[in-house]
């Protein structure tokens, strides 16, 4: 228990717990309500047809509690340098991170921001162009349409990206951003990454 | 302009397709067309073209690490960037990921975090071109103020060409006949516009300051209108709002009967949005299909769209394949082919040179005159000029000024 409080109190400190909650409230806990509905419900083989939660609960919950745990710890430690956006590229430095392999982090995480983006200017872009609509369930049938654009955009923007870096040496020139920059500091970041392990160590072991 | 402008800087000037952009590419040591092989012995340069967003890296999270990632701490002349980021009203962007920057933000960073690299050349494609007059010579007197004490810079702008004397000048030509916009085009469309009343449009994204606040008008068909403002002033946000895009916090939009119009909520069909970013607009793999054409283009309204924007030899290429001036005036013929009452065009002359220019007013003036409702964005004050339109003024998210003749000193050619 004091371990948690301790890990919550550090993350209000240096002040992403909202973004913690954020990501806890609307990616875990429907992906474990997702994973507990196909995990729980499943019936093993050799076991009786029909709903089976209750004969899942005796043998399955042990499984499940380290799958869900496992994931969750898992995007969580994954998500850790998205939510220190400030010092992402700091973090990983700091880290050990260097030349190719940084490029790499720092690319592969900026990308979803980007992506994220991207979907919004080709949504607004099909509203405009009166091929879609603002609603919900207009934006979730638009999908498939927008798998195209998306994709053209990953493969047009890797070309010109693929340019910008090499013509501006951006790869020598990204492990030169000084570590003293940024709000947060190395030793918040280890911590951090030494909570998401341990929260793992936890759901694999308790 | 300050009068230690240095004359380092030199002005390519020429028509579209004249090589300007292959000319750049190769002062920096690239190849004519992105994907080739790069130039060797001569890096330490840098290009910016009107696409900025194809010039963040990507690798930043924040505009300000973008600066950092450039250079920004070694670069000489680091306190007049940042004195600059003060002047263009940048220090809150820099907070923020490059991606959610309006076209111009994006533009001053790209251009900013070119001129942190200190490069030894410096190539500007037309970049500067969606910035306001102000902002534009804040950046002309970096580029021939510090800048230029280490760094040759070469520009190609269409909008710099009406300053004479204000640059060293290069001229290119055109190797034989290019695809050009067509000044006698009729406007083909089959709708006209309606009148619109904007009452008390408020509008902020979540937790920010109001980028509308409070905006009466009435819009008339028949007319050209053109939003004026410097980056940032709320004009691409009222047009979204308008489009049905953004959902206003308060206000109305109005009938000339009085009804009420709600385009976010459901659409209307009121008005067609034509980006600032073309690439954003184009989804399909073939012109032909953006532009809506079933068969071959014998006769209709987009046909004339067609010939008008002069796109007949590129109607079977890839949108994306084509040359930044070809995929701008596909994306406006597209929205302009929806023929809705109410047409925006968001800086439809980036890229665009004079001709193509002066084609195109004269292909929004007849547009208007038939009764189609326009309203352009636009920060260059010589084709507005060209457009007998009504100017609205946005300051701060508010309607400043409305000024139904030409605002600017210049005259229609």
């Amino acid at each position: 228990m004091l371990f948690w409080i301790g890990l919550l109190l550090l993350l209000y400190l240096v002040g992403i717990l909202s973004l913690h909650l954020h990501f806890l409230l609307f990616v875990w806990v429907p992906l474990c309500l997702g994973l507990l509905l196909v995990w729980g419900v499943a019936i093993p083989a050799g076991n009786s047809a029909g709903f089976g939660l209750g004969s899942a609960e005796a043998y399955r919950t042990a499984l499940i509690a380290l799958r869900i745990g496992a994931f969750a710890a898992l995007l969580q430690l994954c998500f850790v340098p998205l939510l220190h956006r400030s010092e992402l590229v700091v973090t990983l430095t700091a880290w050990g991170l260097r030349g190719s392999a940084l490029v790499l982090a720092v690319a592969s995480m900026t990308l979803i921001d980007d992506l994220r983006y991207r979907v919004d200017q080709v949504m607004s872009a099909r509203i405009a162009r009166g091929l879609a609509a603002r609603n919900t369930l207009s934006r979730v049938l638009q999908l498939p349409a927008m798998l195209r654009p998306l994709l053209v955009f990953v493969l047009t923007s890797a070309v010109r990206r693929s340019e910008l870096w090499t013509h501006r040496g951006l790869e020598r020139r990204l492990a030169q951003i000084p570590v003293e920059n940024g709000f947060g500091s190395r030793s918040v970041s280890v911590l951090i990454l030494a909570g998401a392990i341990a929260w793992l160590a936890a759901s694999l072991l308790l | 302009m300050s009068e230690s402008y240095a004359p380092a800087p030199i002005l390519l000037e020429g028509p579209n397709f004249s090589g300007r952009t292959a000319h750049l590419r190769g002062f920096v040591g690239l190849p004519p067309v992105s994907g080739g092989e790069l130039t060797q012995g001569l890096s330490g340069g840098a290009f910016v073209a009107q696409d900025s967003q194809n010039f963040i890296s990507g690798l930043a999270t924040t505009g300000h690490l973008e600066l950092l990632l450039h250079g920004l701490e070694q670069c000489p002349f680091r306190e007049d960037i940042e004195r600059l980021t003060v002047q263009l009203r940048l220090r809150e962007c820099l907070d923020r990921n490059p991606f959610t920057l309006s076209g111009g933000e994006q533009a001053m960073l790209t251009v900013l975090s070119a001129a942190a690299m200190t490069p030894r050349r410096l190539a500007l494609d037309g970049v500067l071109e969606q910035l306001s007059d102000a902002s534009r010579e804040v950046m002309l007197d970096l580029i021939g103020g510090p800048l230029a004490t280490v760094c040759a810079t070469r520009l190609a702008d269409n909008r710099l060409t009406h300053f004479p004397g204000l640059l060293e000048r290069f001229s290119l030509r055109p190797p034989g006949a290019v695809p050009a916009l067509r000044p006698d085009t009729p406007w083909p469309g089959r709708t006209t516009g309606k009148v619109l009343t904007l009452a008390g449009i408020r509008f902020a994204y979540r937790r920010g300051q109001a980028v509308l606040d409070g905006i009466d008008f009435r819009l008339q068909p028949g007319r050209v209108y053109v939003l004026h403002g410097a980056n940032g002033a709320g004009k691409s946000t009222l047009s979204k709002v308008l489009c049905g895009i953004l959902r206003p916090r308060s206000g109305e939009l109005l009938t000339a009967t009085g009804q009420r119009v709600q385009p976010w909520r459901e659409p209307a069909g009121l008005f067609a949005y034509h980006f600032q970013n073309p690439d954003l607009q184009l989804f399909h793999t073939r012109v032909r299909d953006e532009l809506g054409l079933v068969g071959e283009p014998s006769d209709g309204g987009t046909f004339h769209l067609v010939h008008g924007f002069g796109l007949e030899s590129v109607l079977d290429e890839h949108p994306l394949d084509l040359p930044y001036v070809l995929r701008k005036r596909v994306a406006m013929a597209a929205t302009l082919a929806m023929f809705r009452p109410w047409t925006i065009l968001d800086e439809p002359t980036l890229g665009q040179d004079d001709a193509n220019c002066l084609a195109l007013a004269a292909f929004l003036r007849r547009a208007a005159k038939a009764g189609a409702g326009i309203i352009v964005i636009s920060h260059s004050r010589w084709f507005s000029a060209q457009l007998d339109a009504e100017h609205i003024l946005l300051r701060g998210g508010r309607l400043e000024a409305v000024v139904p003749t030409e605002i600017s000193a210049e005259k229609r050619v």
